[in-house]
């Protein structure tokens, strides 16, 4: 996957929790990809089901919401967009640190912080999310 | 236009920050890649409540771009209306491909489809505002 500087690469981020997938996008922003955010696994159809759309990975969390599993879309997906390569992460640190490896491979735009500064941060956020955040807002 | 420092996570931004609330992910990528293309910082929400999630943190927000129809508990006029309440100084813009924009608290109403150019005049015209009352008053919002 490598790149030449100051080419852009596509990818797609799939988390239903928005403060993680802002923060892994943010993250693979930094380092000069272009990040499509989808919240759900039918989300994430959409784009990969268009061909229009050129895109190099997909980064989803294991657990995304939507329809289909994110193992059934990754299924999918291989036999629709065989050229795409779609990673599975099933927390937050291995998100984080398969965005890390991106960022290694990627456009190299910015060097990258420590994906365990992501990691922390994601932490701070959501625990400072309060429990009933509708009604706090 | 204005800057200031905002803090969006553990990389630093030197941007003014937008809320896109979009429940279509075509039209939110999009949408989002023009604004950060002009120059802005862009949080992505799917819908209201993704969007209270993220007010909810604190992150510093310059604007709110918000469609009006949307699934979920909250519409985009209720959105408006919320984040009017609890952050009075936050300009809102209502984005709809439909005639509704009689009775709403947002500070700007663009119909879709709406010109690209048209869009980043607005937001820049609403961002200027903002920063002109912050400098004012700088606790409010």
């Amino acid at each position: 996957m490598a790149q030449e500087l100051g080419e852009s690469q596509r990818l797609i981020v799939v988390d239903g929790d928005v403060l993680v997938r802002h923060v892994i996008s943010d993250y693979l922003r930094t380092c000069g990809y272009v990040v499509i955010e989808a919240a759900t696994t039918d989300e994430a159809s959409v784009v990969l089901d268009d061909s229009a759309i050129a895109i190099d990975a997909a980064l989803c969390d294991a657990d995304a919401p939507g329809s289909q599993s994110a193992f059934q879309l990754r299924a999918w997906a291989l036999q629709r967009r065989p050229e795409i390569q779609i990673i599975l992460a099933g927390s937050v640190e291995t998100a984080a640190n398969k965005a890390a490896q991106l960022c290694e491979e990627g456009p190299h735009l910015r060097r990258p912080y420590d994906p365990q500064s992501v990691v922390e941060y994601i932490k701070r956020i959501i625990g400072s999310r309060p429990a009933d955040r509708q009604s706090n807002a | 236009m204005d800057e200031a420092v905002i803090f969006s996570g553990p990389g630093e931004s030197h941007k003014p920050v937008i809320l896109l609330v979009e429940d279509d992910v075509l039209v939110r990528f999009m949408t989002a890649d023009i604004l950060r293309e002009a120059g802005f910082d862009v949080l992505e929400a799917v819908d209201s409540s993704e969007a209270l999630a993220l007010l909810t943190t604190g992150h510093p927000l310059d604007l709110v771009i918000t469609d009006i129809r949307m699934p979920g508990h909250m519409d985009g006029l209720q959105l408006a209306s919320v984040i009017k309440n609890t952050r009075p100084n936050l300009p809102i813009a209502l984005l709809s491909s439909h005639l509704e924009q009689a009775d709403h608290e947002a500070d700007m109403f663009l119909p879709k489809p709406y010109d690209p150019d048209v869009l980043v005049e607005v937001v820049k015209r609403l961002i200027g505002a903002e920063w002109r009352k912050n400098l004012a008053s700088p606790n409010a919002s």
